[in-house]
């Protein structure tokens, strides 16, 4: 590339970067401290159970407990806390929150099961004798029914089989029911639960906790975005296609420096437009932000994106956010590797132009199924040419054999490969084989960076 | 897909060794209904009753309010010695407390008349109902000393 040395633009702080895998380590620490908690209550806040199916009712209750607590945090990860996002990033928060779902069912599934089996034998009763009982001389047992039933009716709209068959917008829809789902079952733990029904202050406890996880959602998912688009004054500034179907939507607001975007970074957005506002969707900024306002870059992939296409200008926008790890560390004086895939190019742009790295020592390796999908050619050279950095063009389909992912071939596009920080977006398959590859590369995964897009 | 399993069967564990400690550290209290507990453990060893003798008769005692609802029993003394306590009011806020409160006055019951006192170990796992009939069951027994 072109060596010219030109002045190198000053990143705003970000967190320590390589304290990715720390603060997952501290997320769950935080986690299993609560789990810990939860335990103790259980233990001592209401005495063992009595007679037959003693131990079957016990374990009921503390699965019952633990599943409060699990669907908490599923909806706290899920509420895109500034801090959460950017110190775990957005992967990881996906795959807790797909992790923490089939638990949650696992937990629902043994919650019922137990207490009704314990309570069944305590009552000497049959098992669908009991089930009636429960259902029929408990209060809001009927209730926390209907709320378990929506919960695993969510859990299986998220199956990759069902989901890949399902469009966007009702399988949000459906997962809109959680909140449905968690309000019903609340009244039954506080009402039925045998450690809260005899203890005003450990049930005053639980509610405010279900109260200030509610209250956290609508401020975090409601209020913040709509009083941050308000006040920074967010509405569509152009519309441009970089190819034919692909758009850079440019959006204009005052003093956005306050969002404290990073360049790397993503909001979801909503286009208050007709047949677009309910809507948002997460477009990651694909140039570093500006003073008075941002870029993002969509490829047209279904109904929702064509119509932003003709979204005019001046349409006002909704941002929530900013979300997503991919965020690069200050201090950070080695090479620095970014590797794309298609449309996860765009905040490898914002990156290639900011990310601090060792002189003459940045790498962009993108990779897209046609010479016409290139986007920001022009750009992405003269941010090269600028940094005295490399940029390596891959054409073609992954299992064309000049853009093998091996772990020989990235070590011969990127020397400095091992010593790199590396950032990586592209569907999920491709990055997924990229971090596969760089393991066996030897770079070590505190790293590695990475995030995928599923369409 | 094998992270949820590890979590899955790591949690199962992890319950099943919390519930067994606990269960271990209260055992429960097995109680064949209608006949006196083999394995009473009685806190003070009887007193003979030449010291402790009641009047014979019937009392009511006062009714406790305990966490889980109120307790009454009544007493029946005759020659002397305590015959049996009928529980008039039993914690019945739902099913389980009903499912649970009746064995364990079974057990106080019996308790009560191989020691002859209402000064007996509690019923563990039913502790708020024990406390509750034996304070009512201590002042129905005071009316006839």
């Amino acid at each position: 590339m072109v060596i010219v040395a030109g002045p190198r633009r000053q990143p705003p702080p970000a967190a320590p970067a390589g304290a990715v895998s720390g603060a997952a380590a501290g997320v769950a620490a935080i986690m299993v401290a609560g789990a810990a908690l939860v335990t103790a209550t259980w233990w001592r806040a209401a005495p063992p159970s009595f007679g037959a199916g003693a131990a079957l009712t016990d374990a009921g209750r503390l699965t019952g407990l633990l599943a409060g607590y699990v669907a908490l945090l599923q909806v706290m990860l899920r509420i895109r806390l500034p801090v959460v996002e950017r110190r775990l990033g957005t992967d990881s928060i996906n795959q807790t929150h797909r992790l923490f779902g089939g638990y949650l069912i696992v937990l629902i599934v043994s919650h019922v099961t137990l207490i009704t089996a314990g309570y069944a034998r305590a009552a000497k009763s049959s098992v669908p004798q009991q089930v009636t009982t429960l259902v029929t001389s408990y209060p809001y047992i009927l209730w926390a029914v209907i709320a378990a039933s929506l919960l695993i009716g969510v859990a299986v709209s998220s199956l990759p089989v069902i989901r890949r068959r399902l469009l966007y917008e009702a399988w949000h829809g459906l997962h809109l029911l959680v909140y449905v789902a968690l309000a019903l079952a609340f009244f039954h733990q506080v009402t039925d639960g045998e450690h809260f029904r005899h203890q005003a202050v450990l049930r005053a406890a639980w509610t405010v906790l279900f109260a200030g996880v509610g209250a956290a959602v609508i401020v975090f998912r409601f209020l913040r975005p709509w009083y941050l688009s308000i006040r920074h004054r967010l509405v569509v500034g152009s519309v441009v296609h970089e190819t034919p179907d692909i758009i850079s939507i440019r959006i204009m607001g005052r003093n956005v420096h306050r969002l404290h975007a990073r360049p790397g970074q993503y909001f979801r957005w909503r286009f208050l437009a007709p047949g677009a506002w309910y809507l948002a969707h997460p477009y990651s900024l694909s140039e570093e932000p500006g003073g008075r306002g941002f870029r993002i870059t969509v490829r047209i992939a279904g109904r929702h994106t064509a119509m932003l296409a003709q979204v005019p200008a001046g349409t006002r926008v909704i941002a929530e956010g900013p979300c997503g790890g991919l965020v690069a560390e200050p201090s950070w004086a080695g090479p620095v590797t970014l590797i794309a895939g298609g449309i996860g190019i765009t905040p490898l742009r914002a990156l290639f132009a900011t990310a601090p790295c060792a002189e003459h020592a940045i790498t962009l390796v993108y990779r897209v199924h046609d010479p016409a999908d290139i986007v920001f050619r022009a750009e992405l050279e003269r941010i090269a040419a600028q940094r005295i950095g490399t940029v390596h063009f891959l054409i073609g389909r992954r299992d064309d054999p000049r853009n093998d992912l091996s772990p020989a071939s990235l070590t011969r596009l990127c020397p400095d490969l091992a010593r790199s920080r590396v950032f990586i977006c592209g569907p999920a398959g491709y990055a997924q084989a990229i971090r596969a590859s760089l393991a066996a590369a030897g770079v070590p995964r505190s790293r590695v960076r990475s995030e995928s897009f599923q369409m | 897909m094998r992270r949820l399993l590890l979590l899955v069967s790591g949690t199962a564990v992890a319950i099943v060794v919390v519930v067994a400690i606990r269960t271990h550290a209260n055992p429960p209290v097995h109680h064949p209904p209608g006949r006196p507990s083999p394995t009473v453990r009685v806190a003070l060893p009887p007193p003979s009753s030449a010291q402790r003798a009641y009047h014979s008769g019937v009392a009511t005692g006062a009714v406790a309010r305990t966490d889980y609802g109120a307790v009454q029993v009544r007493v029946t003394v005759t020659h002397g010695r305590i015959a049996n306590v009928a529980a008039l009011r039993l914690p019945h806020g739902n099913q389980m407390d009903v499912q649970l409160s009746k064995p364990a006055a079974r057990v106080l019951e019996s308790r009560v008349i191989s020691a002859q006192s209402a000064d007996v170990d509690m019923v563990s796992g039913a502790t708020y109902t024990s406390e509750g009939y034996l304070s009512s069951l201590q002042s129905a027994l005071d009316q006839l000393s």
